[in-house]
């Protein structure tokens, strides 16, 4: 079973992942509303993958894709976008995410997406 | 008066309740009410009194933990009233938003009464058939098609005023 | 997208957050008309807002509100990213407060069942992107001003021929719909870069056109690499949302083209400081049906208690276990009681913080200098209470500020501070919560409020008998109102007799007391809980009353000599030196009831608000905590049953009306 972080400052967004996720099997270890309680949540649950909203209070996902990366170089982050934010997400990319889901997202593209990134070496 | 925008029912149960009625007797009288107003019915029970109220409304009652009100159908029709019986039934109602039990000779059946035979109430002089909405006649007996909007509706409002002179200082 | 939008818990979670952050939104304008302008911290948060409302939005297919949180993105991503850029704020509040009270009336239209979307948003929706185009004009006008769009570079040219290695061409198709395939595609190459001799692609520009050139196209891939055709086909397997891949081995040198080599452009990444944060708390909303469910449960379990303790079918004897057991009992339900309670208090600050909007407005509108001053905000109210608040100190609110504060002249002349100040204060004090809000204006005028009682035919006792305070509280009569000019605030045809009316809906009342020249204050008192009152049941005929036992001053059986009438029939009672007005209540509601005279029944003292009254009663049934119902509207129409402000039902599963206190004492009897 594939256990995932969900990073969201709305807690709509993570509800919304969270039922798509448990849906297809993954399950979900944990949640964060920004970054600082990502990094946080991220050394202590380690799970499989982490799935990361960008635009956040007090941390934003891409300082946490940071932080969480030179914590653990393995780290499996897909980063959670909305259009509009490619430079962002180019950044997130160079900072070490693995990938990225566009909002609004199809329910099958995030699990497509965060089966490819588990499976990945 | 048409009600049949009753916002709780539902579209299919409004296709399955279509010109259902439940017949039920006061005196000599059968009368058919729509049956999407209507939730039970249940015998006789304790009606607590309550003051300050028309003749027809004889109280409330607990109907597992909700407060409903009370009203003889006799009365409110101006009929002579009667002492209440064994066949004598409480109709618990839902009439424009409002939760009311009638109380009723006997009730008799369900049926169906294909719009076609629903003849208006004849026009005798103002006021005469106030609650009844128009009449049909199925195995050789007439009923009389209730109009649940005038059974709820406040058209003798000052019926109050005994000895009490209103709630003014509040 | 629709597949989200059929879920009713996520739809819930998305009116309540979106509300919440609008709330915030408010609070950070607010703070920012105090302090003069958009801080750095404002224009980020705000920005951070709408991102989230577009995102939940549209995951909703909520169109319009998606759209309009968006194009208020835009525009505060251009402040955000060109601070020098001129802007009047003031106009950006504006905006900003129109586009909230429109995003709220979506949200209550699509609570209300009916469709997203209105008219109104997207004429909202247009104000924002004018606004913005002046903006962008500006910036663009302003050569310091470096816009993120210029991010992309490009690409270096692929170096020479003599490269050795694999060369293969490769065609990637993503998932229809995925979104960004240009950014996927940049991915692709920083992903494969590490592992290439050489790496060229088509489109060379990774910008906004080449994602609909992928999407339609595929992407296109020339590769020198040292990998196995095996190995770089699992390599690029891996990407996110591929939809199909091609390689084959290419024949010639790769065309020259550019090579990937971007550097990102450096986005600050930025810590917040504390003032706007979001304080994420181990919390979990709950919605209210659920508590008021637990509530009605609490109740039952209530009533239910009372059934089995004081059945009577339990023997006459002693049973000291089982009242040991049963007092334990009580304890638990006691607590159990106060535990759900505490569950339905929110904060008033909510409530309180809408004020300032008000305040904004009014003293705009109306050219005067008000300072709102709020305190106690964390008191706790139940949540039914605190829906009937609101209305009132909308309402007394607006009262201070077009009666009560004068214009900014009028007050230096009068030695005061331009400023006119507004306290909102809360505190409980037992059972209660007292809510008082003063100003520093010119007060109530007691002449000018008698001569409008007088034209009115509201004053029935003569005004030099009046004191000042009793002249001061008919501002709450029906139908009355000071201000000859009904002004578009206060005015509107309802007086403060509305305050009085949401007031008592939950048990509460209104009194105002003011100092000529120095300002008024108005003191609401509110019980801190509705739902459940400790109550004296007591019986007349065969109808059973039960009165709050806070109302009881004391109980008893008068002897023939207390009892008298004046000359008007009026009957009193002589209690140790005190007279007092006497009421039968089978007399007043016509019960029938063999118990006629006080000598044979009880009599039970009311006191409130310094007003005291005794009734009489056939008996006392005993004292009991009872769950407060309310009575069916279809009884209490109109006049009928003024005296009962709910009902109850017993442990033996009979109704017993609660009384009215305030009615009790106050009403014309």
């Amino acid at each position: 079973m594939i256990s995932v972080l969900v990073v969201d400052d709305a807690a709509f967004m993570r509800l919304a992942i969270k039922n798509v996720l448990t849906k297809n099997g993954f399950t979900v270890v944990g949640e964060a509303a920004n970054g600082r309680e990502a990094v946080e949540k991220y050394l202590e649950l380690r799970p499989d993958i982490v799935t990361m909203d960008i635009t956040m209070p007090d941390m934003t996902g891409i300082e946490a894709v940071k932080q969480i990366r030179a914590e653990d170089p393995n780290a499996k982050i897909v980063m959670i976008s909305a259009m509009g934010q490619e430079n962002m997400v180019k950044e997130a990319i160079l900072s070490g995410a693995k990938s990225f889901i566009v909002k609004p997202y199809k329910e099958e593209h995030i699990v497509m997406t965060l089966n490819k990134v588990a499976a990945a070496t | 008066m048409d009600q049949r925008q009753s916002p709780f029912v539902s579209e299919q149960d409004e296709d399955t309740l279509l010109n259902r009625y439940l017949i039920f007797s006061l005196a000599s009288e059968e009368y058919a009410l729509e049956i999407r107003h209507v939730t039970e019915i249940v015998g006789l029970q304790p009606i607590t009194f309550l003051p300050e109220m028309p003749g027809y409304i004889k109280g409330i009652i607990n109907l597992r933990g909700s407060i409903v009100p009370i009203m003889d159908l006799r009365l409110r029709f101006g009929k002579e009233s009667r002492e209440y019986d064994e066949r004598t039934c409480i109709v618990i109602c839902r009439m424009e938003d409002i939760n009311i039990g009638l109380i009723v000779d006997r009730v008799s059946e369900v049926c169906t009464i294909p719009a076609e035979d629903v003849a208006p109430t004849p026009a005798v002089k103002k006021d005469s058939h106030r609650f009844v909405k128009g009449v049909c006649k199925t195995d050789g007996k007439v009923k009389l098609i209730l109009d649940s909007h005038k059974i709820v509706a406040e058209d003798d409002v000052p019926a109050v005023k005994s000895t009490v002179a209103g709630g003014e200082g509040r | 997208m629709s597949e989200f939008a059929g879920n009713d818990s996520l739809l819930e979670m998305f009116l309540y957050e979106t509300s919440q952050n609008l709330e915030q939104l408010e609070q950070i304008i607010l703070k920012t008309e105090e302090a003069g302008g958009f801080s750095e911290e404002a224009v980020k948060e705000i920005f951070r807002i709408m991102h989230t409302i577009k995102g939940s939005a549209a995951m909703m297919s909520f169109e319009d509100i998606s759209k309009l949180a968006h194009r208020m993105e835009d525009l505060f991503f251009i402040i955000r990213e060109n601070p020098a850029v001129s802007y009047s704020s003031s106009e950006i509040s504006d905006l900003v407060l129109a586009c909230m009270d429109c995003l709220h009336r979506e949200l209550q239209s699509i609570r209300d069942g009916d469709a997203a979307g209105s008219e109104e948003c997207r004429r909202m929706i247009e104000r924002v992107e004018q606004l913005h185009a002046v903006m962008k004009s500006r910036v663009d006008n302003t050569p310091a001003a470096d816009s993120p769009s210029k991010a992309s570079g490009s690409p270096a040219a692929a170096q020479g021929g003599n490269i050795s290695g694999n060369r293969f061409e490769a065609k990637i198709t993503f998932e229809p719909d995925c979104g960004m395939e240009n950014i996927r595609a940049f991915f692709v190459i920083q992903d494969l870069q590490p592992l290439c001799a050489a790496l060229a692609y088509e489109p060379s520009e990774l910008d906004d056109e080449a994602a609909k050139r992928i999407r339609e196209q595929g992407f296109l891939l020339h590769i020198t690499t040292p990998l196995s055709r095996d190995e770089l086909v699992r390599h690029l397997s891996q990407t996110a949302l591929l939809k199909d891949l091609e390689v084959k081995e290419a024949a010639q040198e790769p065309k020259p083209a550019k090579k990937a080599q971007e550097e990102p452009k450096q986005t600050k990444s930025d810590v917040t400081t504390d003032e706007y944060r979001f304080q994420p708390q181990s919390m979990i909303s709950v919605g209210v049906a659920k508590l008021d469910r637990l509530l009605d449960l609490m109740g039952e379990a209530i009533i239910a208690e009372a059934m089995v303790t004081e059945s009577p079918d339990l023997p006459a004897t002693p049973m000291p276990d089982f009242r040991k057991a049963t007092a334990r009992l009580r304890r638990i339900m006691q607590e159990m009681q106060d535990a759900v309670m505490s569950l339905r208090l929110v904060p008033l600050a909510g409530t309180f913080q809408k004020m300032f909007r008000i305040v904004r407005d009014m003293g705009k509108k109306l050219n005067k200098q008000i300072e709102l001053k709020i305190s106690g905000e964390d008191t706790e109210v139940d949540k039914n209470v605190i829906e009937h608040l609101s209305d009132p100190l909308i309402h007394m609110i607006r009262n201070s500020i077009d009666h009560g504060i004068e214009s900014p002249d009028e007050r230096v002349a009068a030695g005061k501070p331009a400023y006119g100040t507004i306290r909102l204060d809360a505190h409980s004090a037992g059972g209660d919560v007292i809510i008082t809000i003063s100003d520093d204006g010119r007060g109530l005028n007691r002449e000018k409020i008698l001569k409008k009682a007088k034209q009115n035919g509201l004053l029935n006792r003569p005004e030099e008998d009046m004191t000042d305070r009793e002249v001061y509280n008919m501002i709450f009569l029906p139908g009355f109102s000071t201000k000859e000019n009904v002004t578009e605030f206060s005015g509107r045809g309802v007086g403060m007799d509305v305050v009085v009316k949401n007031l008592s809906a939950v048990g509460g009342t209104v009194s105002v007391d003011s100092t000529p020249g120095k300002g008024m204050k108005v003191t609401m008192k509110i019980p801190l809980t509705i739902a459940i009152i400790d109550g004296m049941n007591v019986v007349v005929g065969d109808l059973k009353y039960t009165i709050p036992t806070s109302a009881i001053r004391e109980t008893f059986r008068p002897t023939k000599d207390q009892i008298f009438t004046d000359t008007e029939g009026n009957e009193m009672v002589w209690l140790r030196g005190e007279c007092l007005s006497l009421y039968r209540m089978y007399k007043l509601w016509n019960i029938p009831t063999n118990i006629t005279e006080p000598t044979d029944g009880i009599l039970v003292l009311i006191e409130q608000d310094g007003k005291r009254r005794c009734f009489m009663v056939d008996s006392l049934l005993g004292r009991q905590q009872v769950v407060v119902k309310r009575l069916p509207s279809y009884v209490k129409r109109g006049d009928r049953l003024a005296h009962a402000a709910g009902c109850t039902l017993l442990g033996d599963g009979s109704i017993s009306l609660i009384l009215d206190v305030p009615w009790l004492v106050g009403a014309e009897i």
